[in-house]
């Protein structure tokens, strides 16, 4: 394999694939290492969480640029906080290796009848979903 | 010889006059959201992985521990393969994206790639002859 333009002289012996700045996923693996992912970002969100558990929130409909972890369906739909799950970078910045925005996630509890118009007899409005949303796609009702 | 390249019919371009937010907003929908479509029947059987496969999730592994990606940069650069991601087995996506990743990241190019393919198939067809 030919060797990376990114890699640099002292990283050579060790065989580290990557250390340019741009693509430095390497510092992932050495932060999360014996704690995990996201546990390595404890403590790393700018702040505390802006929301608490049973708050009402909607979320955002922000554009779909290229890559985001934010499902279509929930888009408009409000939810209620059950858990303040932890902190981590947006998808769509761990998407491209920028890790040093964090933020809280929260997980949200929707009601299927919120979501779905449907009229079958076997579906429950009253059924719940939980999804995973980032704190940046979150506004209070 | 034909072409191996049989098209289909071309599709209209929008143009920039009738192309309103609404229409913009549906085209950039991310491959992978799918959430709520009609997606036929699952089947439940379990299934043995091919030998590809779990090449394919070692591969994917080993890039996470050597730094070239993260576990959200396989699924974005799965996401990325557009028409690709549903006509390719589940597997198919992360070895594609590994692969993409390493050819923009610089670890290899293409034509080495290709050639490399070319080696291994002559290899192939000498141990195995038809």
């Amino acid at each position: 394999m030919r060797r990376s333009r990114h890699v640099e002289i002292d990283d050579e012996r060790s065989g580290k694939a990557t250390s340019s700045p741009m693509f430095n996923h390497l510092r992932i693996a050495e932060i999360a290492e014996g704690v995990g992912d996201p546990q390595c970002y404890r403590g790393k969100a700018n702040g505390p969480p802006k929301f608490k558990v049973g708050d009402r929130l909607r979320v955002k409909d922000q554009p779909d640029l290229f890559y985001n972890q934010t499902p279509g369906y929930i888009r408009g739909v409000v939810g209620t906080v059950v858990e303040i799950a932890y902190e981590s970078p947006a998808p769509e910045d761990e998407a491209w290796g920028h890790i040093d925005k964090v933020e809280w996630f929260y997980l949200l509890c929707f009601r299927q009848g919120d979501i779905w118009d449907d009229d079958s007899p076997d579906a429950n409005p009253d059924d719940t979903i939980q999804a995973q949303v980032s704190e940046r796609w979150l506004e209070p009702v | 010889m034909t072409s191996r390249n049989i098209r289909n019919p071309p599709q209209p371009v929008p143009s920039p006059d009738n192309f309103d937010h609404a229409r913009f907003k549906e085209s950039m929908r991310i491959v992978h959201d799918l959430g709520g479509e009609k997606g036929g029947p699952i089947s439940l059987e379990e299934r043995k992985s091919e030998p590809w496969e779990l090449n394919t999730y070692a591969i994917c592994e080993c890039l996470s521990w050597r730094g070239v990606w993260t576990n959200v940069e396989k699924l974005r650069r799965s996401a990325d393969l557009g028409d690709k991601y549903l006509v390719v087995p589940y597997s198919g996506r992360w070895l594609l994206a590994a692969t993409r990743a390493l050819v923009d990241k610089q670890h290899i190019t293409l034509t080495e790639l290709t050639d490399k393919i070319e080696e291994v198939k002559r290899r192939h067809a000498q141990k195995s002859p038809r």
